[in-house]
């Protein structure tokens, strides 16, 4: 299997690929991260600019940073990995040589996760600098923001389990790259913008299959666990918001006083660890899926 | 063919693969001995590259069942001993034929220093070693096959299995293989089951031979066996006076045929060759003719399997 994970990763680490990747994102973030340099860089209670400094470095990890472009990097490098095999027809050679099916379906996931969270873990180290070197924060928030990156890191891991087994999961269903890539890219859409704005509103209980709550959730934990910094009211009911914990609505706000967490109503409450457990039995049921899938079929 | 089983690397029983109702392959029996080249012939659709596939472990039988050295068809054992090269070769194409080769090797159970330094032998054996940093989708047809090759023998496997080797090869580039094969059997004692559609050149090659058609066996063992099934009884025969020998014997009635070939030979065709050839001497001698040629005829390939085809491949 060692072989098709080396294979794999070499193919997704393009250097050129990787670059572009890296520099929009990072073109991306300055630009916003300078908009936000009088905000936080003002703020003189230092306490506060940590409270700030660490939802905001969160929030745009969770949307941007591990959100859109690792889903997309993910999902294209993914949905071609066992569909391009069987169309080009490199899997025949594959399957004359001593290795077993569930191998090369694994070793392809492997080698997805591994190379992304490399990649992850340097977009990450890249985001934390520029948020640094953009906002002017202070050095102890810094600390703050070092504080939260394992658990950003790790919840990172998750969110590319998943897709990698989804897109795995799509590529020898289709067996050709491009209807795989639609068909995730509406998945993408459907999890971030349809299911949470959309659905929500109208199914009940909604939230307990709903991934992006699920993602939230998890995101959300981890950053209360391992920030160790006590938000304000206020902030923590923005972020709740912002990340779909609680349900909004136009009762959710006073002009005058903005957000008002007592009468915010939580989404349906659900243990970080049941969100866990949800994510990576569905990614393993599309890695069975596929296994099984592919050790079944006849390579023409 | 009866054989002791450590004399057999290939073996199939009754191997038979169908799509919905059709079948590609039905009751197919194989036996290939070790060490021997054997040829596997017949027409378009006869069902050659569905058995290769699934004596590889890519497609499952239907029914019946196979071995290669005693594992299991698609076994892990089984694909271990084997090497496999299909018709059209199919390459990653952003690879240098050097890094296809290391990866192909490595998949084979060669670490990646080894595989380089025998990915570069066999692209010199192969004369493809001064193109062994460019990307394989830029090489011709003949270079890709060439290249598909290699990937099969990188590891020195102890079967080869070739679907078409010599298709899409210049006459040079046909020698090279054909000469490569010959001394992986020379110097490995490599057994080589190959598919070709160039019987002249399979028929130089090969030991054995297994002919199908409509997914059965049509004929099926030692090559020289079989044309001496096909050619007992046909002599091609010159002499000074043609005419009077072919009156003489067929006035004794020891030909069913004579035929004129061109050349002043004649082609005869009897039941009973050794009775024919002594009469044949006391024609000669009474009748002070002189005789240029007398020879039994040589049976090709490429004969047996037309003249097998067009008894409706039985």
């Amino acid at each position: 299997m060692i072989p098709v994970i080396l294979f794999t990763m070499r193919k997704v680490m393009k250097i050129r690929t990787i670059l572009i990747l890296l520099i929009i994102t990072a073109l991306v973030l300055l630009i916003i991260l300078s908009s936000l340099k009088d905000m936080l860089g003002g703020v003189a209670n230092l306490d506060l600019q940590k409270q700030l400094a660490s939802v905001i470095f969160t929030f745009i990890c969770f949307i941007w940073t591990v959100g859109i472009p690792v889903a997309v990097m993910v999902s294209t490098v993914g949905s071609g990995l066992v569909a391009n095999e069987e169309s080009e027809g490199t899997m025949l050679i594959l399957s004359s040589k001593p290795l077993r099916r569930y191998e090369i379906v694994l070793g392809k996931f492997l080698g997805l996760f591994i190379s992304t969270c490399i990649y992850t873990a340097a977009i990450l180290c890249l985001t934390l600098l520029i948020f640094y070197k953009a906002t002017g924060v202070d050095p102890e928030s810094l600390d703050v923001l070092f504080r939260v990156l394992p658990g950003i890191f790790a919840y990172s891991a998750l969110f590319i389990i998943f897709f990698a087994a989804l897109s795995i999961f799509l590529s020898s269903l289709f067996r050709k790259r491009i209807p795989a890539v639609i068909t995730l890219v509406f998945i993408i859409f459907y999890i971030f913008l349809i299911s949470p704005f959309m659905l929500k509103s109208i199914v009940q209980h909604f939230s307990l299959i709903d991934l992006n709550y699920q993602f939230s959730n998890i995101l959300y934990y981890s950053y209360i666990q391992t920030s160790g910094v006590k938000l304000a009211p206020s902030i923590q009911t923005y972020l709740g918001m912002a990340i779909n914990l609680f349900i909004q609505d136009s009762r959710s706000f006073d002009p005058d006083i903005a957000a008002m967490p007592p009468s915010l109503t939580l989404n349906d409450s659900m243990s970080p660890l049941a969100s866990v457990i949800y994510i990576v039995l569905l990614s393993f049921g599309f890695i069975i899926y596929s296994i099984v899938r592919l050790t079944r079929r006849d390579i023409a | 063919m009866v054989m002791n089983d450590n004399n057999v690397i290939i073996k199939t029983d009754k191997l038979t693969k169908k799509f919905g109702s059709f079948a590609a392959v039905n009751n197919l029996d194989i036996l290939v001995r070790r060490g021997s080249i054997h040829g596997f012939v017949g027409p378009n659709g006869a069902g050659k590259t569905t058995t290769i596939k699934m004596l590889i472990g890519a497609m499952h039988p239907t029914r019946g069942s196979g071995s290669i050295a005693g594992h299991p068809l698609g076994s892990i054992p089984a694909r271990r001993l084997l090497g496999y090269s299909p018709e059209f070769p199919v390459l990653y194409n952003d690879l240098s034929a050097v890094e296809y080769l290391v990866y192909m090797a490595y998949l084979g159970g060669i670490p990646p220093r080894e595989g380089s330094k025998r990915a570069v032998v066999l692209l010199d054996k192969l004369g493809l070693v001064e193109f062994k940093k460019r990307k394989v989708g830029k090489y011709s047809a003949g270079m890709r096959k060439k290249i598909g090759l290699a990937q099969a023998i990188i590891t020195e496997p102890e079967l080869l299995i070739l679907d078409e080797p010599t298709a899409n090869l210049d006459p040079t580039g046909r020698m090279e293989v054909v000469e490569t094969l010959k001394q992986l059997v020379k110097t490995r004692n490599t057994t080589i089951f190959i598919s070709s559609h160039i019987l002249t050149e399979l028929e130089q090659l090969v030991d054995d031979v297994t002919m199908i058609n409509k997914g059965e066996t049509v004929i099926e063992g030692n090559m020289g066996n079989i044309k001496g099934v096909y050619n007992k009884g046909r002599f091609i025969l010159k002499t000074s006076d043609n005419a009077r020998v072919m009156a003489e014997l067929h006035a004794h009635q020891l030909v069913s045929e004579i035929k004129e070939t061109g050349d002043s030979e004649m082609l005869i065709t009897t039941e009973n060759p050794a009775e024919m050839k002594n009469k044949l001497v006391e024609i000669l001698y009474t009748g002070k003719i002189i005789l240029d040629r007398f020879a039994e005829e040589d049976v090709s390939l490429e004969n047996i399997y037309r003249q097998t085809m067009s008894e409706g491949g039985r």
